[in-house]
Formats: C-alpha cells, sequence, structure tokens
C-alpha cells in the first residue's frame, strides 16, 4: 500500500491499527504543548508582520 | 534511567525515512535539518573563504597583480555577504536545530514543516545572489553595508535585494521557531532558569532575529525603490537623505553582530564546564548578562557611523552606549574563567576552541572599546583597524565556537569519535595562523591604511604580506577540519559513549549516540542532578 | 642602536607625514587637536593591555594549576557575590574615566567657531575638488582646482603595468598612491575650517597628521576645522568605498608659512583673473544656437 509523504516517518504501531483508535491518546503536556505554540507562534507572526508594515508603510507614506 | 524508556533507541532504524528525496528535501526532523543547516554553512565557509583567498592573494604585494580593482569590489562584497548570511548564522541555527530539543526535552522543533522551508529557501537564495558575480555588469560591490548612492550603481542591485529579502525570512520563520519551541515544548520540570545557557543565548537571539531582519527587509527594500521606483530616500535631489540609510541599515546591523556572537557565548558556556568538571560560575549573571547585552545593542548603532558629521549630542550618546556594553560582555569573560578557576581540566579540542575563543574574542572586545571612543575612532573608522576587530570578534570569536561546538557534539551526532589528534593539529594551525592573518592588520590601520581598497602604499607591504601568509595558511587549515569531519561521520572505529565527556551534565547526553532519529517522543522525567543548572539557587 | 630608533619611531612620538615600514602605530599629528586621537588610543590601550594581562594570566594559571592531569580536583562552588561585585565595578570607574577624557576631546573637535579660513572639499568619483572660500576674513574669487591621483602612481597601479610601485617617490619619500597632481595648499598657525561635501557618492575626507576624518556626503555639507603647527606635506586618503577607484584618490595637504601662504594664495587669484575675463554680455542669437549637450557623469 502506498504511503502520503506525510505519514512517510511514521512508524505504523499494530496496536493502534487494530482497535481503529480515532480519538488522540489522552497527553496533557502534548496537548499543553499543542495549544502554546499556536498561542506563541500567532503573538509573533502578528508582531513580524507588524514590524513589516511600520518598515513599508513608512516607504509609501515617506515616497 | 533519566528517561521513560520507549521504543525510541530501537526505532533507529525505521525512524528515518529510507528515500533520499524523503529524508533530505522533505525533512521535518530537526536533526536532519540542522545536519542541512550545517553542511551548508560549511560550503559557504569555503566559497567565502575562496573570496578571502583571492582578496589576500591581491593584497600580497602592492601593484596590482591578479584583479581589476571593481571585481576587488565585488570579492569584499560577497565575501562579507557569505560569511555573514551564509556561513555563520546558518551555523547557530543548524546548531540550535540539533541540540535545542534535545536540550530542552522536545521531540522536535514547534513546526518542523516550517523548519524545512527555513532551510531550503537558503540554497535558492545564494544560489540567486551568486549568480549574480556572473551577470553582465558583475555582483554587488558597493560593500556587504550597501551604501547609498553607491550601491545603486550596481546593475545586479534587484537580485541581491531579492536574495536578502528571502534570506531575511528565513531566519524570521527559524526564530519563530525556535521561541516557539523554548517557551512551549520544554519537558515538564525543565524550567526556564534550569535550561542550558545554550537555549537562553537561542531565545535571546531569536527575539533579537525578529525585531531587526524587518528593519533590514526596509532598508533594502528602499534601495530598490530609489532604484527602479523613482522614490528619493536616500537622493538629496529629491529630498532624500544618504545618512537616512546608514541609520536604518545600522539599527539592524549592529543587533545582528550580536545575533552573531550570542549563540556563540552559550556554546563556551556549555563547553566549559563540561571540561574543568565545574558548574558554570554565576548561571543568573550569565544570562542577565545576555539580555542586557541584547537590550543594549538596540542603542548602539551609530557607532558605525561617526565619521558621518552627527552632532555632538548623538556622538556622546552613542559613545557611552557603546562603552557601556563592555560591562556585561566583561562579566560573562570573567565568569568563564571563574569557571576554569578551581576546576579539574583536561583540554580536548573543544575546550581548545572554547579557551581560544575566550582569549582572543576578549582582544577583539578590547579593539571594540578603543573603536567607542569618538575622537579616537576618527582616526580607526574605515581603516584595517576596524577590520581587524571585527575580524577577531567574528573569526575567533564567532568562528572558533562554531567549531568547538562541532567537535563537542559531532560525537553526540555521529556516534563516533573524530580523531583528537588532527582536531589537534587543526586547532593549533587555526590559532597560529589566524593571528598572523589578523594581528597584523591592527598595525595596518594604525599606520593608516584605509579598509576596500586593492592596492597601497609601499610602506603597508610588511604587515600585509605578513598578514596574506597567514590568510593563505589559515585557509589550508581548514581544510584539516574538513577531513576530520569527514573521517569521523563515515570512517572514525571509535564509537562514541551515551555521554561521550566526562564532565557532561544535561539531557542532550541522556540520549544514545548517535542521536536516534526520533527522541524524547515521550517528555523525559527531569532529575536535577543531572541537569548543568539544576540547583541554581543566585 | 638602529632597531631600537626604527622601534621607537615605529611607536609613534615621531612626526612622519608618510606611513612607514613596520609602523605599530598611529602619529601624534601636526595640528593642535590630533595629539587627542593619539592619547586617546594610547591610553585605551594601555587600560586594555592591564586588563588584558589580568585576565589572561588569570586563565594560563588556572590552566596549569587545576588540570585533571595534575590531580586537581574540582571545586563545586559557582557564586562570589563580592567578587561578581568588584568586577562590575570596576570596568563601570576605568569606562567612566575613558568616557570623560573622550568627551572632553570631542567637544574640542566639535566647535569650528572662531576659523579665519575657510576651504571647501567636494568627494568625486575619483578625485577631490578643493574651492578656497574665504582667508582671513576676505572671501576668495575663483581659486578652485581639481586633485587627482599623480601620473606616475596612476600609471604604475594599472594591472600588470610591470612597474615597480616602489618607484613612484618624491625625493626620499616613496609616494605611491600618497601624491597628487595638485594639493590643497594652507598656512600654518591658522585656524581652518572645512566644509566637506560629495559630488555623488559618500567618500570621506581623511589626513592622518590632522587627527580626524569627515564623510563626504552629497546634499550634506559637513564642517570640520584644523590648525596645523608645522610647515610640511600631510598625505590621506579617501576612506569610504566610493567605487572602483577608491583606493586611488589620495589627498595631498601643504601647509606653508603663512607669508609663503599669502604669497601663493595672490598667485593663484592673479592667474584665476587672467584666465577667466568678465563675461561679454549676453547675446540671445549665439546662446539660441548653442549646443545643449550637458557634460556626461561618470558612471560607476
Amino acid at each position: 500500500m502506498t504511503r502520503s509523504w506525510r505519514t512517510a516517518t511514521c512508524t505504523p504501531d499494530p496496536s493502534v491499527e487494530a482497535s481503529g483508535v480515532t480519538q488522540p491518546i489522552p497527553d496533557k503536556h502534548a496537548a499543553d504543548s499543542r495549544r502554546g505554540v499556536r498561542r506563541t507562534v500567532k503573538i509573533l507572526i502578528a508582531v513580524v508582520i507588524g514590524f513589516y508594515l511600520l518598515a513599508f508603510l513608512q516607504i509609501l507614506l515617506m515616497k | 534511567m533519566s528517561y521513560a524508556a520507549t521504543h525510541d533507541q530501537h526505532d533507529d532504524h525505521h525512524g528515518a525515512p529510507k528515500s533520499f528525496f524523503q529524508r533530505w528535501c522533505m525533512s521535518t526532523n530537526h536533526k536532519d535539518i540542522g545536519t542541512l543547516y550545517l553542511i551548508f554553512a560549511l560550503t559557504m565557509f569555503f566559497i567565502g573563504g575562496s573570496f578571502a583567498m583571492t582578496i589576500r592573494a591581491e593584497l600580497f604585494k602592492p601593484g596590482l597583480q591578479l584583479v581589476q580593482p571593481y571585481f576587488f569590489n565585488e570579492l569584499t562584497t560577497m565575501h562579507g555577504l557569505i560569511m555573514i548570511f551564509g556561513a555563520i548564522m546558518p551555523a547557530f541555527v543548524g546548531l540550535g536545530n540539533w541540540m535545542i530539543p534535545l536540550m530542552v526535552g522536545a521531540p522536535d522543533m514547534a513546526l518542523p514543516r516550517m523548519n524545512n522551508l527555513s532551510f531550503w529557501i537558503l540554497p535558492f537564495a545564494f544560489i540567486l545572489m551568486l549568480s549574480t558575480l556572473f551577470l553582465p555588469g558583475g555582483g554587488p560591490a558597493g560593500g556587504w553595508t550597501m551604501y547609498p548612492p553607491l550601491s545603486l550603481q550596481s546593475d545586479s542591485l534587484a537580485y541581491v535585494v531579492f536574495a536578502i529579502h528571502l534570506m531575511g525570512i528565513s531566519s524570521i520563520m527559524g526564530a519563530i521557531n525556535i521561541i516557539a519551541t523554548i517557551l512551549n515544548m520544554r519537558a515538564p520540570g525543565m524550567d526556564l532558569l534550569k535550561m542550558p545557557v545554550f537555549v537562553w543565548s537561542w531565545l535571546i537571539t531569536a527575539f533579537l532575529l525578529i525585531a531587526v531582519m524587518p528593519v533590514l527587509a526596509g532598508a533594502v527594500t528602499m534601495l530598490l525603490t530609489d532604484k527602479y521606483f523613482g522614490t528619493s530616500f536616500f537622493n538629496p535631489g529629491g529630498g532624500g537623505d544618504p545618512v537616512l540609510y546608514q541609520h536604518v541599515f545600522w539599527f539592524f546591523g549592529h543587533p545582528e553582530v550580536y545575533i552573531m556572537i550570542l549563540p556563540a557565548f552559550g556554546i563556551v558556556s556549555e563547553i566549559v564546564p563540561t571540561f574543568a568538571r565545574k558548574p558554570i560560575f554565576g548561571y543568573k549573571a550569565m544570562v542577565f548578562a545576555l539580555a542586557c547585552i541584547a537590550f543594549l545593542s538596540f542603542i548602539v548603532w551609530a557607532h558605525h557611523m561617526f565619521a558621518v558629521g552627527l552632532p555632538l549630542g548623538a556622538d556622546l550618546f552613542f559613545m557611552y552606549a557603546t562603552m557601556l556594553i563592555a560591562v556585561p560582555t566583561g562579566v560573562k569573560v570573567f565568569n568563564w574563567v571563574a569557571t576554569m578557576w578551581g576546576g579539574s581540566m583536561t583540554f580536548e579540542t573543544p575546550m581548545l576552541f572554547a579557551i581560544a575563543f575566550i582569549i582572543l574574542f576578549t582582544i577583539g572586545g578590547f579593539s571594540g572599546l578603543m573603536l567607542a571612543l569618538v575622537p579616537a575612532d576618527f582616526q580607526y573608522q574605515d581603516t584595517y583597524f576596524v577590520v581587524a576587530h571585527f575580524h577577531y570578534v567574528l573569526v575567533t570569536g564567532a568562528l572558533f565556537a562554531i567549531i568547538a561546538a562541532a567537535y563537542y557534539w559531532l560525537p553526540k551526532w555521529s556516534g563516533r569519535m573524530y580523531n583528537e589528534f588532527w582536531g589537534k593539529v587543526h586547532f593549533w594551525n587555526s590559532v597560529v595562523w589566524v593571528n598572523v592573518l589578523f594581528f597584523p592588520q591592527h598595525f595596518l590601520g594604525l599606520a593608516g591604511m584605509p579598509r576596500r581598497i586593492p592596492d597601497y602604499n609601499v610602506a603597508f607591504a610588511n604587515f600585509n604580506m605578513i598578514s596574506s601568509i597567514g590568510g593563505f595558511l589559515f585557509g589550508a587549515s581548514q581544510l584539516i577540519f574538513l577531513g576530520v569531519v569527514i573521517h569521523c561521520v563515515f570512517f572514525s572505529k571509535k564509537k562514541a559513549t551515551d555521554r561521550v565527556w566526562e564532565g557532561a551534565k544535561g539531557l542532550e547526553w541522556t540520549v544514545p549516540s548517535p542521536a536516534p532519529h526520533h527522541t524524547f517522543s515521550v517528555p523525559p522525567v527531569i532529575h536535577d542532578e543531572e541537569l548543568a543548572h539544576g540547583n541554581v539557587h543566585a | 642602536m638602529a632597531a631600537a630608533s626604527l622601534a621607537l619611531a615605529s611607536f609613534g612620538g615621531v612626526v612622519q607625514a608618510d606611513p612607514h615600514p613596520w609602523q605599530l602605530n598611529m602619529e601624534r599629528g601636526a595640528s593642535t587637536w590630533s595629539h587627542v586621537p593619539y592619547d586617546l588610543n594610547n591610553i585605551s590601550l594601555a587600560v586594555c593591555v592591564v586588563i588584558g594581562v589580568l585576565v589572561f594570566g588569570a586563565m594560563f594559571i588556572a590552566m596549569f594549576r587545576f588540570r585533571k592531569s595534575r590531580g586537581a580536583v574540582a571545586e563545586k562552588w559557582a557564586h562570589n557575590t563580592v567578587l561578581e561585585v568588584v568586577w562590575t565595578t570596576i570596568p563601570v570607574v576605568i569606562l567612566i574615566t575613558l568616557a570623560y577624557l573622550a568627551t572632553g576631546g570631542l567637544t574640542s573637535w566639535a566647535d569650528t567657531t572662531g576659523s579665519q579660513m575657510t576651504v571647501k572639499v567636494t568627494g568625486y568619483q575619483w578625485k577631490w575638488r578643493y574651492d578656497y572660500v574665504s582667508y582671513m576674513g576676505k572671501p576668495i574669487e575663483k581659486v578652485g582646482f581639481m586633485s587627482k591621483l599623480d601620473q606616475q602612481s596612476d600609471d604604475t597601479r594599472q594591472l600588470d603595468s610591470g612597474m615597480d610601485p616602489y618607484a613612484v617617490k618624491v625625493g626620499d619619500e616613496h609616494t605611491y598612491l600618497l601624491n597628487v597632481d595638485k594639493p590643497l595648499v594652507v598656512p600654518v598657525d591658522t585656524k581652518i575650517r572645512f566644509a566637506i561635501t560629495g559630488g555623488d557618492v559618500i567618500h570621506s575626507w581623511w589626513v592622518p597628521a590632522l587627527g580626524w576624518k569627515l564623510d563626504a556626503i552629497p546634499g550634506i555639507i559637513n564642517a570640520a576645522w584644523t590648525n596645523i603647527k608645522e610647515p610640511g606635506t600631510y598625505r590621506g586618503q579617501c576612506a569610504e568605498l566610493c567605487g572602483q577607484d577608491h583606493g586611488f584618490m589620495p589627498i595631498v595637504v601643504v601647509a606653508k608659512s603663512k607669508a609663503d601662504f599669502a604669497k601663493w594664495l595672490a598667485e593663484q587669484e592673479a592667474a584665476s583673473k587672467k584666465a577667466s575675463p568678465p563675461p561679454a554680455p549676453f547675446d540671445a542669437a549665439a546662446a539660441a544656437s548653442a549646443s545643449n549637450s550637458v557634460p556626461a557623469v561618470p558612471q560607476g
């Protein structure tokens, strides 16, 4: 069976495949990390876009 | 065991993708991406180094023997751009990618796919930039600083600007990744003030990158619009001011040089305690000093502009602020020495490079202090005294730290010990020849030799010849490093232990050598005694 | 004896207008202010040497005393608050002292008032232009000229010229790339104000013997002053990358006694009056038929 490149690095775990589990196994640390990463990334991207806008807006305004 | 036993170690063989394209072009693995960055940086180092060899060959004797003056300017410009953006910065990113997740107990970086994009942008950007050398009109020749109006005379400006934008985006994405990883993916128990100093140094550097890369983008975009879209930001005929560019550029440029040195400080703070078998002296002071240096780096930019004709008040402010940076930097140097003092030291190659860093970077710092004094700087500015200063801090500073880190962590990455004898041969050659190369340049600057000139009065001949000889031999010595690395990765028979170095402490030494493709898929249990800074009270 | 005098001369103190082989340190210079960078350089260097000896000395002692092969057992301490306070405070004190000295030096440099003469300097790709504006309160008419690399240097520096840079001399002085066809002539013992600007890209006007350099920027007129003590010939170079011949646009300042300078200036003014007679009345017909071409600006 061909696999997509997205799962190429996963090692198929027979116990998981067999039970047909579709919900993620509860893992508070991973969930917290995931939430935190999303929050951090949102803030930082906003900051970066803000800086770029500042830089480029002043180019437009000063033209 | 300080980590829960998983099937990870045995996963090594199925961990990494089997296809070459899958593994290296589509990688989402921080270790492989780290390796890609490091190989890329090493390649760029040799390319930028070859430009330097040509420069030193031309400067070997008075008179023009090898290249036309315009091409010489292209060489100096490209040497700077390649070394800064292609060698030093990507090398630190590679080290960060490899080690940060391992040091904080994270399974990978926060955004593994963006990590891949961050890397692959770089080869494209540099091929673009290097290709300008082959265009009619040649590559950029206005110095890596690209001051207008001169830089606007270059036909290849658009390509270089585009390449710089790409590099900037790569750096910004990398910085976001690093901050998100460090703030959110540390294993439980890995408090911020228990993290290795290297991780702290990268956390702070990442904020610097986010703050200033957009500024560089703005500066080079203004160059582009001035040349092609009729703006007059830097054209006095249109109401603009060439000095404005310098302010904007150096607002980026000064934090940039701290971006290139802070991770080096972090590396030295990892290596010295290991080989002194003694905890880093003043952990919190070291972290605090990093933060102070980073903050101060934003308010000193005009010390690159002392000869521009700034108002007296501005000259004085920037002089005082610049001198202030010597304080936290001095604290770091003293703390490293205090770590050595009372230790039980051995002098393997990583330690040799780290000690050379401390001594020679400090010498670079001394010339920096001298440069900060404005009346003296009137004589130093744009001379070889400045060239000597920044090569001391960047070559014997940043580069030596990168090399030290490579020797230090190569056994962990590859699972094999490098050849210690040849490592030491590389070290001694490097340290001797780098000083033969750069120390005489102090004298040349003091005697009055300007920088960025392909030819000079015969009075400068003696030290130029000495410097060139040092350059050729220093360059050749780096081939020893290449040999040591290749031998270690592909041919060495000496297996490395997990801990590798007797005095090494930290999470990264608890995983096997070579580190498995996936580590810490389950967060490790942290035992404070096993960390380098687990029991910090002051 | 020769070695000792060479060492002494190499380390400065003796005013030599040109750089000399094996020169280790900057010169005290020839102007009333030029000792300021020289002194600051030496003082800060001395401070750095002392700190370096202490720090590197401690390192070398540590590397000897605390080696594992010598049986050293590692201590466990990682703090010493007293020590940390001391080595933070002492550098601050040293820095304040240096800053105080530098501030005085800079303030005296920045004050161009009371000048007795004004010269305008314009940087071009790749030569300088000097225009005399006023002397002793009197404006100077039409004394101005371009100053570019001397012909012998220019021929020698061509790629593969086969000519010997060591052969480019003025008397005993090796002047390769440090000589011009028309030097700037100024009087000694006179506060001379320079108005420095650029004609195309940024250049920088630097004569080490005067103690300072200042950028020549298009659209900006920068001001500096000097007061040369001794008659002589002082050589410098452009100090801001300005294109292909950045290394080939030197500066020569010839300082004459006030009497000699007055004579020289009078000759220049007379020559310029003869060279350009008063303009003829405007002839509309002739102007209409005149060519419209504009002289080409040198491209980079």
